[in-house]
């Protein structure tokens, strides 16, 4: 899920980089000061999610967790991916400093927007619809970020369909994973904590 | 929070085992051979990885595939400086930089052939001027001499090789590191909120 230095034209991470900022301004704008714990936890764990990879028959991909994160932060979203992946291209070359808006953006608009969507309907009384939301939000945050980094490298490669294919090929079985542990997550924190998810 | 805590503890004690798809590449030269290898950020090969090689200018000179064991090598006389683009696919890249080739090395003077050759089955003696002497026996001990140390160099390249791949794989100190820097920048933001209140 992370474009590597040198692979992208430079138009395109100009572009990535404007979208990335706008998305980093609005966030810290509308940034609630209580809520700052509570994001650099998510920001840590979006910085260690990376290293775990599941194998997945032959190649294997790794977790992102962007969908819970946008879930709960909104736009604070931006600003917390942002620091995991400038620090995973810091200390691990994982992407690139470069690419780092790109990055961003095809990793936090999808679950900032999803998150939107689907936030109304998590609720105390309903556990199932809960579970089931928070899957969708999980699961069609990955693919849809997958699908941002097919169009990336699209228009540096020309290939738009295997791009695509392999990306949602490799990414599929991690978006059900991630549906699921966002899922759980959700509903164990609406039992517990409930202030943290409405 | 607690379990957040938690849970970010237990996902570090994963990641230490964890794979990642992060390429890196090594290479060396060997005359007008290069030979390299390709691998992930925990050692594994990049099996049947695109490898495209670039001149200095910028130009392809050629592209080839790793083998079974992410290994690959291929011949070039490029002069300058060569880039070497190992492409695992899905934004992932990686590149390596190798010396040019040294035209003292090309230089293989066509020495006359040392001591007697044999002509319609008579020994000739032939006759070598002093210089010709010296570029002869100078060839000959090379040959010899990189003959004998062959076997030394090779060790001292493998265990360069597994010392990139060392310094290439995730470290649980960076990791650790880089949670650390997180939730000291966010630190910093939380003051600069407060005092602005």
């Amino acid at each position: 899920m992370h474009i590597s230095e040198g692979v992208l034209s430079p138009s395109i991470l100009l572009a990535g980089s404007l979208f990335s900022l706008s998305g980093l301004i609005l966030g810290l704008k509308n940034l609630r000061t209580e809520k700052i714990p509570e994001i650099a936890v998510f920001s840590s764990a979006f910085f260690v999610a990376s290293l775990i990879h599941i194998p997945i028959g032959p190649t294997s991909a790794h977790l992102v967790l962007n969908g819970i994160i946008g879930l709960l932060l909104g736009w604070a979203t931006f600003p917390a991916i942002f620091l995991g992946l400038l620090l995973q291209a810091l200390l691990f070359q994982f992407g690139g400093l470069t690419t780092l808006g790109v990055n961003t953006f095809a990793m936090a608009l999808p679950p900032v927007v999803l998150g939107y969507i689907f936030r109304k309907f998590l609720q105390k009384e309903k556990i199932s619809l809960t579970f089931i939301s928070s899957f969708l939000v999980g699961f069609l945050s990955i693919i849809f970020s997958a699908i941002l980094i097919g169009f990336a490298l699209y228009f540096t490669e020309k290939s738009f369909v295997p791009v695509i294919i392999t990306l949602l090929g490799a990414h599929f079985p991690i978006a059900i994973i991630e549906g699921f542990i966002t899922g759980f997550i959700v509903v164990y924190l609406l039992k517990v904590k409930p202030e943290v998810v409405l | 929070m607690k379990v957040f805590i938690l849970l970010i503890l237990f996902l570090s004690l994963f990641a230490k085992i964890g794979l990642t798809h992060k390429i890196n590449t090594f290479a060396y030269r060997e005359g007008d051979q290069i030979i390299g290898e390709a691998y992930f950020a925990d050692g594994s090969p990049c099996i049947k990885c695109k490898v495209e090689v670039y001149s200095d200018k910028g130009t392809k000179i050629l592209e080839i595939t790793t083998d079974e064991k992410g290994k690959f090598n291929f011949n070039t006389k490029e002069k300058g400086f060569i880039k070497i683009k190992v492409i695992a696919g899905e934004g992932h890249l990686a590149e390596y930089k190798v010396e040019g080739f040294k035209t003292s090395q090309t230089s293989k003077p066509e020495g006359p052939k040392i001591g007697t050759s044999k002509t319609e089955g008579k020994i000739i003696n032939i006759k070598l001027t002093n210089e010709e002497m010296k570029v002869a026996i100078k060839e000959a001990v090379s040959e010899a001499l990189k003959e004998t140390i062959k076997p030394e160099t090779e060790g001292i390249k493998n265990l360069l090789m597994e010392i990139k791949k060392d310094m290439d794989r995730v470290k649980l100190h960076d990791i650790i590191g880089g949670i650390g820097y997180i939730f000291g920048i966010w630190g910093i933001i939380a003051v600069l909120k407060f005092r602005k209140k």
